[in-house]
C-alpha cells in the first residue's frame, strides 16, 4: 500500500490548497511573451549590430559583472554585442520553434486522423512510416540534407519537422482511437453526420489538449535541438547569431569569460521551461471542466 | 405485419472477420421491428448481438445479409429525400450518458446537432429550439448554456433525450438508457419515456438487461441468444410462459425472492 | 467486527474540500451480511475504502472516527499494522473483475500473492480447493491461464478467490454484480451467501439496488448524501421504513404499480458533495421536510425493532 503518503501527517482540510482555479500564468506568460516580442522584433530592438566585429571591445562583462551599459550583456570576444545578438538569435530560435511545431504538429495530426479514424490498412501502414522514421537519426538526417541543400534555418525546421512528425502522429492516434469511440461520435453518425463532420466537430477539438501538451513540449525541445545542431555545426551557418552558435562559440571562454555560455543558456533554459508550464496552464484554461 | 412497422430488420444477418481470417458470426437471420407508440424489449446478455443489432438499425453498421426498411422503403433503394426523412425520424439514446455529450460543446448545440449538421438553422433558431426541448424534459432552460460536466448523469440522460427528440422522430432507439443511472432517477426517466411516448406516440426500441423495466414498460418483447432471436412476442407471453430454456431462466433470475442455496448453478 | 462509529471522511477537490461521509454510524455482527445501500455521491463505496484506508492525502482523508477491525482502531493504525490488517483480515472483492485482474499475470500468480502465509508446497492444493469450491471446472488447468481466457462470471469467482486465499474475516464486495449479467448475478450472489456461511464471513455488501441486497444481506444500512439515514436489520427496515429516503428508495425500485403506469419516483437529484446543505441532505427532495430539516441534521433515534433512522419527521408507521 501507499507507505510514502501513509507517512504525512492528517492535516486540516483547506490547508493544502494548492493549483487555485483561475491562476494567471503570471511567470510563463511574461517569458512566452518576451519570446515571441523578440522572435518577431528581435533585429528592431537590438542595441548594436548584433554582427560588427570590434576587436578593441572584445570580452567586456555584463553590467552586473562590472561591464558599462554600452553592452548590458557584455561582448564576446571579437567585440560583437552579447544582448544583441541573443535577441537576433531568439529570431532563429523562434522562427525554429514555431515552424517545427506547427508544420510537424499539422503533418501529425493529419497523418493521426488517417490512421486512426480510417483503420484497417491504411492505419497499418502509416504506423509502420511513423516508425521507421522515428528509428531514422536525426543528427546522420540532419548532416545528410546539409550536405544536399547546405546550412540553413529552412535546413533546421525541415530536420525537426521530420524527427517531430512521428511523436504526435503515434500519440494523437491513440487519442483519436479513444475518442472515435466515443458514444457522442457515435451518435452524431446516427443523426447524419458524415466522417468530415465528425473530425471536425468532435475528434479534433477533443484531442487538442493532448496536442498542446504536445506542442509546449515540442517547443522546447525544437529550441534546444536548433541549439545542439547549431552547436554542432550543422545548423544555422555562423556568423549568423543563434542560441546553439553562441552557445558553441562561447564554450571556449567558460573560464575566462563566463557569460558567453550562461547567457544564452540561461535564455534557452527559461524559455524551455516557460513553454511547458504555459502549455500546462493553456490547456487546463481550454479545458470546459476546469474553466469558470 | 411488417407493414406497420416504421423501421425493422428483415432476415438480417452479420459476421465479423476477425485478424486471422476467423469469421464471427454476430447475427443470424433476425426479424425485428418496431410500430407507431410501440415499446419493444430487446434483451439478452452481452455478446448477444443486441449492439450489433441496433447498429445496423442506425446505420452505423451495414448488415452482411437481409434489409433494414425504413417506412418500407429498403436502405439500399434510399433516394436523398429518404436519407434525409430516415435521419430525422430516427434518433438513439445511449447507454453512458458521460460518454454520449461532447464535454466541449454547450449543452443547446449538443441537442440541436442534427440541424447543425444540416447546416439548415441560424444559432438563434437552434438556441430556441434547445429551449423548448429542454422544457419538455424538465429542465431549466438556463441549462442551454452549460457544459455537461456541470450536470448529474440523470440530467444529462435528459440532455440526451433532449437531444434524440429534435427532430420529432418516430423512432428512438434506446439503448440501455438506466443502466447507468441510480435507482432513483431511472424511475424519472421511466416516467419521462412514457409521457414522452404517449405525447409524440413514438416508437421505442428498448435495449435492456433489467428484466423488472421491460416487463414495466414494454409492450413487446424480442430476446436474443447467440445472434439469433430464440422468442420475440407480447411481453405478457413471453415473460409469462417463457418457451425457450434461456428466457426462463432470465425469467427466473428476476423474480427471485430469496437464495435457494441447494440450486446453485454453475455455467462454464 | 466492524464497527464504525461517527465516520467522517473527506476528499480533497482541486482545492475544495468535498464531504464524501458525514458523521456515519456502523456495527456489522459477525458471520452476517450488511448491505449499504445508496445512489451514487451516497457515500457508500467511501465507507468501504475508509476501512482499508485507501483514502489518506492528497486524495482525501478521514477527518474524524473510529473505525474497529477487530477490535484494532485503523484509523489510529501505523500504516505497516494496516497492511498487515488488509492481509490478513479484510477481502475485497471488486465491482468490474475486467479491470481488477491483472492480464499480464496468470490466475495462479494472482492468488499466490494473497498467500503468503500457506506453506510452498500445499499453495497448488489449497487454491485448486478454493476455485473449485467457488465453483470452477478443472481447477487445476485454469491456474495457469490468463484472465482473458475467463468469462465475466468466471473472472469475478477468481476476484473471489483471491479475496478469500487469505481467509479474511471481513469480505467487502463493492458492486460485486453490476458489471455482470442477469443470469450470471444470481451465480455470484449465492457464491457469496453460501461462503458467509460456511465460513461465518463478515460480508459488506455495497448496493445501488435494495433488490440485490435483499436476496443476500440481512443486515442494511441506507446512506444518502454521506448520511447513514436508517440502518437495522433488513427485513424491519424494508417493512416498516422509518425514514422518507427509505420509502422513497423502496417505492422508486418497486415496479407493482402495474404496467407503463408512472413509477413513485423521487423529484430532484442527489446533493452534490461540493454544496451539502447543513441539515439533513435528504432534505431538498422530501416530501416531509420542514424548517429545521434544512438547517440542522437530526440525530440518530433507535427503535424497538433493531433499527435507527436520522430523521426529524419520520414517516408515521
Amino acid at each position: 500500500m501507499s507507505s510514502a503518503l501513509a507517512s504525512t501527517p492528517r492535516i486540516r482540510p483547506g490547508l493544502r490548497l494548492r493549483r487555485r482555479p483561475g491562476r494567471r500564468p503570471w511567470f510563463s506568460g511574461t517569458v512566452m511573451a518576451i519570446f515571441a516580442f523578440c522572435g518577431l522584433f528581435g533585429s528592431v530592438v537590438a542595441p548594436h549590430d548584433p554582427d560588427k566585429v570590434n576587436l578593441s571591445q572584445s570580452l567586456k562583462p555584463p553590467v552586473f559583472a562590472g561591464g558599462t551599459a554600452t553592452y548590458l550583456l557584455g561582448t564576446d570576444q571579437l567585440g560583437r554585442d552579447v544582448l544583441s545578438r541573443l535577441l537576433t538569435g531568439a529570431q532563429v530560435s523562434f522562427l525554429v520553434a514555431a515552424g517545427a511545431v506547427l508544420i510537424g504538429g499539422a503533418i501529425g495530426m493529419l497523418v493521426a486522423l488517417l490512421a486512426g479514424y480510417t483503420g484497417g490498412r491504411l492505419d497499418a501502414v502509416l504506423t509502420r512510416v511513423a516508425d521507421a522514421s522515428m528509428a531514422f537519426p536525426v543528427v546522420l538526417l540532419a548532416i545528410v540534407i546539409v550536405a544536399i541543400y547546405g546550412k540553413g534555418v529552412t535546413v533546421v525546421i525541415a530536420v525537426l519537422v521530420v524527427a517531430a512528425w512521428p511523436q504526435y502522429a503515434r500519440v494523437l492516434r491513440s487519442e483519436v482511437i479513444r475518442i472515435r469511440t466515443q458514444e457522442f461520435v457515435t451518435m452524431s453518425r446516427v443523426m447524419g453526420g458524415g466522417r468530415f463532420w465528425a473530425i471536425t466537430r468532435h475528434v479534433v477539438p477533443n484531442t487538442i489538449p493532448t496536442l498542446l501538451v504536445l506542442a509546449t513540449l515540442q517547443i522546447g525541445l525544437a529550441i534546444i535541438a536548433e541549439g545542439s545542431l547549431s552547436f554542432l555545426g550543422i545548423g544555422v551557418p555562423p556568423p549568423a547569431a543563434s542560441w546553439g552558435n553562441m552557445l558553441a562559440d562561447g564554450r571556449n571562454f567558460l573560464a575566462t569569460a563566463w557569460w558567453l555560455p550562461v547567457v544564452p543558456g540561461v535564455a534557452l533554459s527559461l524559455t524551455v521551461l516557460a513553454a511547458n508550464l504555459f502549455g500546462d496552464w493553456l490547456r487546463q484554461a481550454l479545458d470546459p471542466a476546469t474553466r469558470r | 405485419m411488417s407493414d406497420e412497422y416504421i423501421l425493422e430488420a428483415v432476415n438480417v444477418s452479420k459476421s465479423f472477420h476477425g485478424r486471422r481470417g476467423a469469421t464471427t458470426q454476430a447475427l443470424t437471420g433476425v426479424d425485428f421491428g418496431v410500430a407507431a407508440g410501440e415499446m419493444v424489449g430487446l434483451v439478452g446478455e452481452s455478446g448477444s448481438g443486441k449492439t450489433t443489432l441496433t447498429r445496423i438499425l442506425l446505420g452505423i453498421e451495414q448488415p452482411t445479409s437481409g434489409t433494414v426498411r425504413f417506412r418500407g422503403t429498403p436502405r439500399d433503394r434510399f433516394t436523398a429525400e429518404h436519407r434525409r426523412d430516415y435521419f430525422n425520424s430516427v434518433s438513439a439514446v445511449f447507454q453512458n450518458p458521460y460518454s454520449s455529450l461532447n464535454p466541449r460543446r454547450r449543452l443547446w448545440d449538443i441537442i440541436t446537432e442534427r440541424r447543425s449538421i444540416e447546416r439548415r438553422a441560424p444559432k438563434a433558431e437552434r438556441r430556441a429550439r434547445a429551449i423548448e426541448l429542454l422544457e419538455l424534459v424538465s429542465l431549466p432552460a438556463e441549462f442551454a448554456d452549460r457544459f455537461p460536466h456541470q450536470l448529474s448523469g440523470g440530467q444529462r440522460q435528459r440532455v440526451a433525450i433532449a437531444r434524440g427528440l429534435c427532430e420529432e422522430p418516430d423512432v428512438i432507439v434506446l439503448d440501455e438508457p438506466m443502466s447507468a443511472l441510480d435507482v432513483s432517477v431511472s424511475a424519472q426517466i421511466a416516467n419521462l419515456l412514457l409521457d414522452l411516448q404517449e405525447k409524440f406516440s413514438i416508437g421505442y426500441i428498448f435495449v435492456a438487461h433489467d428484466m423488472h423495466m421491460v416487463r414495466h414498460l414494454c409492450h413487446r418483447v424480442a430476446v436474443l441468444l447467440k445472434g439469433q432471436i430464440v422468442e420475440q412476442g407480447a411481453v405478457a407471453d413471453v415473460l409469462g410462459d417463457p418457451r425457450h430454456e434461456y428466457t426462463r431462466r432470465l425469467v427466473a433470475a428476476s423474480e427471485l425472492r430469496s437464495l435457494e442455496p441447494e440450486e446453485e448453478r454453475v455455467r462454464p | 467486527m466492524l464497527e464504525i462509529s461517527n465516520l467522517t471522511t473527506h476528499y480533497f477537490q482541486g482545492g475544495q474540500v468535498a464531504t464524501a461521509v458525514r458523521g456515519a454510524s456502523l456495527t456489522l455482527k459477525k458471520g452476517l451480511a450488511t448491505a449499504i445501500v445508496g445512489e451514487s455521491g451516497s457515500g457508500k463505496s467511501t465507507v468501504a475504502m475508509s476501512v482499508m484506508r485507501m483514502i489518506r492525502p492528497p486524495i482525501g482523508d478521514i477527518a474524524e472516527g473510529t473505525i474497529r477491525v477487530n477490535g484494532t482502531d485503523v484509523t489510529a493504525a501505523s500504516p505497516k499494522q494496516v497492511r498487515e490488517i488488509l492481509r490478513t483480515s479484510i477481502g475485497f472483492v471488486p465491482q468490474d473483475p475486467t479491470t481488477a485482474l491483472d492480464p499480464l499475470y496468470t490466475i495462479r500468480s494472482q492468488i499466490v500473492e494473497a498467500m503468503p502465509h500457506v506453506e510452498r508446497d500445499k499453495r497448488t492444493e489449497t487454491m485448486v480447493e478454493l476455485l473449485t469450491s467457488l465453483g470452477i471446472a478443472d481447477a487445476r488447468d485454469r491456474l495457469r491461464e490468463h484472465p482473458h481466457q475467463f468469462s465475466g462470471g468466471m473472472r469475478q469467482r477468481v476476484a473471489i478467490a483471491i479475496a478469500l486465499a487469505k481467509e479474511p474475516d471481513l469480505l467487502i464486495a463493492d458492486e460485486p454484480t453490476t458489471a455482470l449479467d442477469v443470469t450470471t448475478q444470481i451465480g455470484i450472489l449465492r457464491l457469496l451467501d453460501r461462503l458467509r456461511r460456511e465460513r461465518h464471513l463478515t460480508t459488506m455488501f455495497i448496493t445501488h439496488d435494495i433488490r440485490v441486497a435483499r436476496l443476500v444481506c440481512q443486515d442494511l444500512a441506507v446512506m444518502y448524501g454521506g448520511v447513514v439515514v436508517e440502518s437495522g436489520p433488513l427485513s424491519a427496515v424494508v417493512d416498516a421504513p422509518s425514514h422518507p429516503y427509505t420509502r422513497a428508495l423502496l417505492d422508486a425500485s418497486s415496479l407493482d404499480v402495474g404496467p407503463r403506469q408512472r413509477l413513485r419516483a423521487i423529484s430532484g437529484s442527489p446533493p452534490t458533495l461540493l454544496a451539502m446543505p447543513p441539515g439533513c441532505p435528504f432534505a431538498p427532495r422530501c416530501p416531509n421536510a420542514t424548517d429545521i430539516c434544512h438547517r440542522e441534521m437530526p440525530a440518530t433515534t433507535a427503535k424497538a425493532d433493531g433499527t435507527s433512522f436520522a430523521c426529524w419527521n419520520p414517516v408515521a408507521s
